[in-house]
């Protein structure tokens, strides 16, 4: 009985496990090889923090690195936190912030994919997704926290609570966050399209230029601050995307393989490309598996990153690539027995392919946090 | 009533989106580059630190330790200005070399589609003056400085594949009080 009642409380609170055991995890790393957990800002954490301190900065040269590539949001959040609570530092503020809606999007996933699928399937794939390699930046002073938050409450009102105007101004503050986050209007767009629904698909549709408010906002602060209303996308200059330039490469499928077959598997990169293959070979797959609207997500996401991918850019794309949800959710539902409420053979070989994952996931923190070729 | 406030909200972020969207097209067109260089007048420029290509946007090879070289028979340069000076009415562009291929190379310089004329660059001088009227130049938008060399070549290093003309420290667009 008493067994019955523990087992029942760890079912009940397994997203908030998942999140305390990970948070931790990543934060007993961080402190072991960084020293104090928020004392060194690693890559985009010390710009985040430049923007919380400083506001946004222009040195005028479009080609030097500058924070303006940087999306409000997230320094905005932190700031007001700062406000809020003016004896929290910069770092703390950041570090707040990110777990914060780190427990926020794994929530999120799981009620979505228990709300479309079931319990087992929603827990194997937020285990799942927290093993991931590269999934450990949901902790850290980076916007991907925010950003998956903003995606699963997006796919949460739009789906399951029918609220199309709730999910615009999510679109909203998703394009406020990263430059990607506007895509989750096409599929919106795709969700109020397929609907049979008259009424509704013309009240969808008149509503959906409000999405546009975000970036639109951003984009007039950059020409009455600094002259230039593409600011955040000419200064990526900097930053080695070329792509941005409006040039689309599809031979860049080459450089991928290069990447994805250099085999020191130490290396990040060719990680990052051995993931960016699964996504595609995995994207075709889940057209029948995952839920259409996931589908088009994941499309649509997939296809952006392949665009923007450039080499240099492949250093930070492994951590872009964990938003693309429907890997995880697809590769749950072709490697467990989703629907039995046994555990099976096949759970078990799962759960071992989580622990090659974690393992290979700790051996890139260690070489971010050690500050090693890794860059974030 | 709370449609309305929606379908007003949805018409304000129409009018946004206008305004926004002239905004940028005004900019693109003004700028037609991702990215251009802003440079003072009277204040040199490095022709070695440029990154993402802003300043030497075309026919420009990489920069080498003391200069950098033209790559082509055609190289662009594309540079905004901060400031206009009411006072000087008359510019030169200044050229600082340090290489020329054959020890002289005809330059043909057009600014803003407006010919600019013939120039003899040589190894001997110690800058490249280039007279320009202020009519000539942009100071609200991008300019752009095209150098024609038709007898740039590849150097007799045949490892060396870049078809080379002048090669250049650094830059400068100068108030000339002549």
């Amino acid at each position: 009985m008493q067994f019955q009642i523990v087992l029942n409380w760890l079912k009940r609170f397994a997203p908030e496990i998942l999140f305390v055991a990970f948070a931790f995890l990543v934060f007993f790393l961080r402190s072991k090889i960084v020293g104090s957990v928020p004392g060194i800002l690693l890559w985009d954490e010390g710009w985040y923090a430049s923007i919380i301190n400083e506001g946004y900065v222009y040195t005028g040269d479009v080609g030097e690195q500058n924070n303006v590539v940087f999306f409000p949001l997230y320094p905005f959040l932190c700031i007001v936190l700062k406000r809020l609570l003016p004896f929290l530092s910069s770092e703390i503020s950041m570090m707040i912030i990110s777990n914060l809606f780190a427990y926020i999007s794994i929530k999120m996933f799981f009620v979505i994919v228990k709300y479309f699928y079931n319990y087992k399937t929603a827990l194997l794939s937020t285990l799942f997704w927290l093993c991931f390699p590269f999934s450990f930046f949901l902790f850290l002073g980076f916007t991907e926290s925010l950003f998956f938050s903003l995606v699963f409450l997006f796919f949460y009102f739009l789906e399951i609570k029918k609220m199309p105007f709730i999910a615009l101004l999510i679109i909203v503050l998703a394009s406020l966050t990263r430059l990607y986050g506007i895509l989750l209007i096409l599929v919106y767009l795709y969700s109020i399209l397929i609907g049979t629904d008259t009424k509704t698909k013309i009240y969808g549709l008149v509503i959906t230029p409000i999405a546009s408010i975000g970036i639109c906002l951003l984009c007039l602060y950059q020409y009455v601050q600094f002259g230039d209303p593409l600011l955040f996308l000419h200064n990526q200059l900097a930053w080695g995307h070329q792509s941005i330039n409006g040039v689309i490469n599809f031979l860049k499928f080459k450089d991928i393989l290069f990447y994805a077959f250099q085999f020191e598997l130490d290396r990040p990169n060719c990680l990052t490309g051995m993931i960016f293959l699964l996504n595609g070979f995995i994207l075709i797959s889940s057209f029948k598996l995952v839920r259409k609207l996931f589908f088009v997500f994941y499309i649509v996401f997939f296809l952006f990153f392949f665009w923007i991918f450039v080499p240099y850019s492949m250093k930070s794309m492994g951590r872009y690539l964990t938003v693309l949800f429907p890997l995880y959710l697809s590769l749950v539902l072709i490697l467990t027995d989703y629907n039995s409420v046994e555990i099976t053979y096949k759970d078990i070989r799962f759960l071992f392919i989580c622990l090659i994952l974690l393992g290979i996931n700790i051996h890139l923190m260690e070489l971010f946090f050690g500050n090693l070729i890794f860059v974030g | 009533m709370k449609n309305i406030i929606i379908y007003i909200l949805s018409a304000i972020s129409i009018i946004l989106v206008i305004i926004t969207g002239v905004i940028i097209i005004d900019y693109s067109i003004k700028h037609p580059y991702a990215g251009s260089k802003k440079i003072e007048v009277n204040k040199p420029v490095s022709a070695l630190k440029d990154i993402g290509g802003v300043l030497f946007i075309k026919g420009w090879s990489s920069a080498e330790p003391t200069h950098r070289w033209t790559e082509s028979k055609r190289s662009h340069i594309a540079f905004d200005i901060i400031q206009k000076i009411d006072s000087c009415h008359n510019y030169t562009i200044d050229f600082y070399p340090v290489h020329v291929m054959d020890e002289c190379q005809e330059v043909r310089l057009f600014l803003n589609n407006k010919d600019l004329g013939d120039f003899r660059f040589c190894i001997s001088d110690t800058i490249f003056s280039i007279p320009i009227k202020s009519d000539f130049l942009f100071f609200d938008r991008t300019n752009t400085l095209i150098l024609d060399i038709p007898n740039a070549h590849r150097p007799d290093n045949p490892a060396d594949q870049r078809i080379l003309g002048i090669a250049i420290k650094q830059i400068m667009l100068s108030c000339s009080s002549k």
